[in-house]
């Protein structure tokens, strides 16, 4: 009782700074200046501010990647196409945007870029084929991201991009490839070579500690200001060769918490709110003034398994555990019934999928028999690795663990803070994961490459199948479709024997913003693309 | 005349701290009893998942709803109480056997056992208790026995600096310097004179630090480094159901939150009632 009336039934020091805290924090991510011009800023609440600005060594930062994608000028991109009543991008349909025109010789070896003229950095630089040239030059130098994505089209050295005049590019691959496009869409992008030429040092020739601590404009959207923390704020580019973005100011504002996220847009303080729970967003469905825009995605959920860990080294086990997994109570409750269910280790919507790769339904009958003639008769515990606070993923994992307690196998669930997951995955060392991802290329080639074969830096299981390899390789130089086709059937009926994965849904992608906001175009990347929204 | 003795008794119980004590036994007991007995007051299991009721509010079929992995809170709540308590208690115990152990020997022997071991416990509560559960939580798992290690490594210091200043203290009492003279080993004098005198103390303390060992674990709960999923735990239980707040079910923290606050104010009475009673809260 003393304690209590010390306080004499009022708010102590300390509450009253916390209410103070907190009431600035709302006000720091919504200042007034926000809608100092009639409320037309389009607001962005986004969970963290970027990791740098430097694009070329940027990775495993959606917000990142995805501001950049905004404000770097990209020489060609995705069309868009309608898919019900959302808007997708349309893996099928490159367009040419600072470029003119993107062609290939007849073999699709060589490729030529035709920059449009007349084009400029925020500096006042032109932008011409030298930048190109300047830019994958120092990709390659550096072995940035792009050198590694580079290397699954032929191109490895600098000197296969050759300026051929001030607007034309060519870039001549080893061989040719059905990825070109595609590769090109995520790695054509341009820094101002002039700018960055001026902060370039004999130690750091690249101006790579400068272009990480600045922004880069020059896209859709230039930056105007960047107050580390706090607030990107984007501009439209006048300069930006197709239409004028809808949007002409765009202030993505950093608030760490997911529930003040959700306070601001439920307050009407912000338009878009990035990040949110499947919980939270399933609550503003039914909000007033905000609407939750929802599409199919090509993101999807599975677990990887440890091909060299018994028991999981042998086929029947992993048929079993096949067999074994609630499909649809994990689409029905972790997912709210707003996922598809897998039907295969080839994402659903990439060309050449077939349900064939993976014909395991949920019986546990089966699985038990499978057990049996896989020799485990006594059960066994097994570790699953799941990302520590990632809702999903634990929820998952106590479904799944539910189930194959009848069968007999025990999981050992680890919450894994993401540099030790990174750490395990690397060093292969997971028996059995709970993953998660988005193939940023829609292609059973691209998919073998990343997450199939040996080396791949998504092939957390360590899966190694010489034919798979085989295939793999013979994709890449195959370009006649039907002749491609056969191989991914042979694949996924391997894949279907092997099981590398318990392939679980294919999550659609929710978004709520506010009722003022549309004409959202869903990213095959993942990457927001701000040019498209309206208000 | 009968009415005027009982009162008299409640007073004279009040007034050694009895009640205050008695009551925290009590609660304990309730909860202990439950945890023990947990098939009896529920029909669902800690973790057995009702595929029907994800984030069910309060039902007559689950008293206190589901958590977001369609299991029963009641039951989790029983069930955690098994592994809270035990962890809370157990590591308490260690921290006296080994602090108080400690302690004894070097305040009884003093020189440079004493310098050492003193050093030792300077440096191990130079880290903030918390940061320090967490380090140690950190570096070696997440198994019980580790975050009983854990825990107990926390407050052992305490108790080594307590025993040692008791034990310096009742060395120079004349009652020790006469068993010295009668020819009684040292490890006789520490085990038969010294530390019986010595514990009143440690009394009062160890059943406060149970509720705070309880609260610590279910602070490492809170941050991911406490009890594994899904095994049943208050302090993952509010973690787990913190985000699910915002959205109108403060059920699934609500309810293992207040078996926590519960539990610890039952620890907290009987270490206040211990003090009341040995009149050392002047």
């Amino acid at each position: 009782m003393k304690n209590l009336s010390k306080n004499g039934g009022g708010i102590s020091r300390r509450q009253f700074l916390q209410i103070g805290t907190n009431v600035g924090l709302i006000m720091a991510v919504a200042p007034n200046s926000a809608f100092a011009d009639g409320h037309k800023d389009l607001v962005v609440a986004i969970p963290a501010d970027l990791g740098g600005w430097d694009q070329d060594y940027l990775a495993f930062d959606l917000v990142g990647l995805a501001t950049m994608k905004n404000c770097y000028p990209y020489m060609i991109e995705y069309g868009v196409k309608s898919v019900g009543d959302a808007h997708v991008m349309d893996t099928e349909n490159i367009v040419p945007v600072f470029a003119e025109s993107w062609e290939s010789d007849s073999e699709g070896r060589v490729w030529t870029l035709r920059i449009r003229k007349g084009l400029r950095f925020p500096s006042g630089n032109a932008l011409t084929a030298h930048d190109v040239k300047w830019s994958k030059d120092r990709a390659f130098a550096a072995q940035a991201n792009v050198a590694g994505i580079y290397r699954m089209i032929g191109l490895s050295e600098a000197s296969q991009v050759e300026v051929v005049d001030d607007y034309t590019i060519r870039i001549t691959q080893s061989q040719p490839s059905s990825l070109s496009s595609h590769i090109q869409v995520i790695c054509l992008y341009v820094f101002d070579s002039e700018e960055l030429k001026k902060h370039a040092t004999s130690d750091d020739p690249w101006a790579k500690e400068w272009a990480t601590k600045n922004p880069q404009s020059g896209g859709a959207y230039n930056v105007t200001s960047y107050k580390a923390g706090q607030e990107i704020v984007l501009e439209a580019n006048e300069n930006y060769p197709l239409d004028q973005p809808r949007v002409k100011r765009v202030r993505l504002q950093v608030v760490p918490s997911a529930a003040n996220r959700r306070l601001l847009l439920e307050k009407g303080e912000i338009d878009i709110a990035l990040g949110l729970s499947r919980r939270d967003i399933d609550d503003l469905r039914s909000a007033p003034d905000i609407k939750v825009i929802s599409s199919p995605s090509n993101e999807w959920v599975f677990m990887p398994m440890s091909a060299t860990v018994a028991p999981l080294d042998n086929s029947k086990v992993r048929q079993a555990l096949a067999h074994a997994v609630p499909y649809d109570a994990i689409v029905k409750n972790v997912y709210n019934g707003n996922a598809r269910r897998s039907t295969s280790p080839v994402p659903l919507d990439m060309p050449g999928h077939s349900a064939s790769g993976y014909p395991f339904a949920y019986d546990l009958d089966k699985a038990r028999q499978l057990l049996s003639e896989a020799g485990v008769t006594d059960g066994f515990e097994v570790e699953l690795a799941v990302m520590a606070g990632d809702v999903e993923q634990e929820r998952i994992a106590v479904i799944v663990g539910n189930s194959f307690e009848q069968i007999g196998v025990s999981l050992k669930i680890s919450a894994l803070d993401p540099g030790t997951l990174f750490q395990r995955r690397t060093e292969k060392s997971i028996p059995l994961q709970i993953a998660s991802g988005q193939m940023w290329v829609n292609d059973i080639e691209y998919l073998l490459a990343t997450s199939l074969t040996p080396g791949g830096f998504l092939n957390y299981a360590g899966y190694d199948n010489p034919r798979v390899q085989e295939i793999f390789v013979e994709l890449n130089t195959l370009a006649d479709q039907s002749s491609r086709a056969k191989l991914f059937t042979e694949l996924q009926d391997i894949l279907a024997d092997d099981v590398p994965w318990l392939v679980l849904a294919q999550p659609n992608f929710d978004l709520p913003v506010s009722a003022r906001v549309s004409n959202w175009v869903q990213p095959v990347d993942g990457l927001f693309r701000l040019y498209y929204l309206e208000t | 005349m009968k009415a005027t003795n009982k009162k008299r008794r409640l007073w004279s119980l009040n007034q050694s701290g009895d009640i205050l004590a008695i009551t925290g036994i009590i609660i304990l007991t309730v909860i202990s009893i439950m945890a023990i007995a947990a098939p009896l007051f529920s029909s669902w299991g800690p973790k057995q998942i009702d595929f029907s009721a994800f984030l069910s509010a309060p039902t007559a079929n689950h008293w206190f709803g589901t958590d977001g992995n369609g299991m029963d809170v009641w039951s989790r709540i029983l069930y955690g109480a098994r592994i809270d308590l035990s962890i809370g208690i157990s590591s308490v115990v260690i921290a006296v056997l080994v602090g108080s152990t400690i302690g004894s020997i070097a305040g009884y022997f003093g020189g440079w056992m004493d310098a050492i071991v003193m050093r030792l416990t300077d440096i191990v509560q130079a880290f903030p208790p918390f940061i320090l559960a967490l380090t140690v939580a950190a570096m070696f798992g997440r198994d019980i026995g580790q975050l009983v290690l854990a825990i107990s490594l926390v407050f052992m210091p305490a108790y080594i600096r307590l025993m040692r200043s008791e034990i310096r203290a009742l060395r120079q009492r004349s009652f020790i310097e006469a068993a010295e003279c009668a020819g009684n080993t040292h490890m006789r004098i520490l085990v038969r004179h010294l530390i019986p005198n010595a514990t009143r103390p440690i009394l009062v303390i160890a059943p406060l630090n149970c509720g705070w060992a309880i609260l610590t674990l279910a602070g490492l709960s809170f941050l991911g480094l406490g009890i594994p999923i899904p095994e049943a735990e208050w302090g993952a239980m509010i973690s787990a159901g913190a985000a699910d707040v915002i959205g109108g079910r403060w059920w699934t923290s609500v309810f293992p939150g207040l078996i926590l606050f519960i539990s610890v104010l039952g620890f907290n009475l009987i270490g206040e009632g211990f003090l009341e009673r040995s009149g050392q809260r002047s």
